[in-house]
């Protein structure tokens, strides 16, 4: 078996083909390459752009015939997954938000010193922070916290992309393939 | 503006499955004999999406028929031929093509007659 009819019945194996289609879609690919390879004709010539995409190509050939099958636990397990990131990606966004309005906020660093005149002061090299029992005031003309807007920034930033990296492999295999189905062209196209 | 190639594919887009019921009309054919025939009217799909989801569709509408037969010898093989829906499909598909090839033309050829002048 070639290896890109191997690459294909992982998926379909995956989108839970039954097995008699499966070997029935295999067989049909398997014999027609070996044919074309006879005739000295290329794969791609056969397949067109699917050869070079095989997980897309077996996705929207076997959803095109009407065999995928998901399962009361796939859609489950989707359903679970799709809250999961979405609340991870909430998290992410009010984290980076968070960062930048610590960022972008008024500087009262000044009148902060004021205010707590009382305060308790931890000379830490930065930000230092000046306590009373009340409030917590940052002190400094705003700089002295900026290190933690920015990290906040950054890791909401990043949370965000790899959500969104996660999410865009994993939300091809709910149905969508990235693979026109009605006509066996990439979507994208 | 879309560039050439990409219009091409999106003119496939429209009339691929057309095509395959045309061919499928000299005959039962499995899939690669489609590709063949394809280009051997000038069609190749080099660069282009794969005829087998089409197929697949195609089967699934109801528009074709399948069985499966032994070629030349070899191991079986899924043949596709026309179904009765299928010839209705081609009929009214060749319609639609040439009425839009027709007005299409009148458009283009105007144009291309005030380009060259």
């Amino acid at each position: 078996m070639s290896r890109f009819v191997e690459e294909c019945r992982k998926e379909w194996g995956r989108l839970g083909v039954p097995d008699v289609e499966a070997n029935e879609m295999a067989a049909d690919l398997e014999t027609d390459l070996a044919e074309a390879r006879t005739d000295g004709v290329s794969p791609e010539e056969v397949l067109g752009n699917g050869y070079f995409d095989a997980k897309s190509f077996a996705a929207s050939w076997a959803i095109a015939r009407g065999v995928v099958r998901l399962t009361p636990l796939d859609r489950s397990t989707i359903r679970i997954r799709s809250l999961l990131l979405a609340l991870s990606a909430l998290v992410g966004g009010v984290v980076s938000g968070v960062g930048l309005l610590i960022l972008v906020r008024p500087r009262f660093g000044s009148q902060a010193m004021a205010v707590s005149p009382v305060g308790r002061r931890f000379n830490r090299p930065a930000p230092s922070i000046v306590v009373n029992p009340h409030q917590f005031l940052f002190e400094g003309p705003g700089s002295g916290i900026d290190p933690l807007g920015w990290t906040l920034l950054v890791a909401g930033l990043i949370g965000l992309v790899v959500i969104l990296w996660i999410w865009r492999p994993w939300s091809s295999y709910r149905g969508g393939t990235g693979f026109d189905q009605n006509v066996g062209m990439p979507s994208f196209l | 503006m879309v560039v050439s190639g990409g219009r091409r594919t999106q003119l496939l887009r429209g009339v691929l499955d057309l095509c395959l019921l045309a061919v499928m009309g000299a005959g039962p054919a499995y899939g690669y004999e489609m590709t063949k025939r394809l280009g051997e009217r000038g069609l190749s799909i080099v660069g282009e999406g794969s005829i087998y989801p089409l197929l697949g569709r195609l089967e699934r509408d109801g528009l074709v028929d399948t069985h499966r037969a032994a070629s030349n010898g070899g191991p079986p093989r899924k043949y596709y031929q026309l179904s009765r829906q299928g010839q209705r499909a081609l009929a009214s598909g060749i319609d639609e093509w040439q009425s839009t090839r027709d007005a299409v033309d009148a458009v283009l050829g105007l144009a291309k007659a005030e380009v060259s002048s």
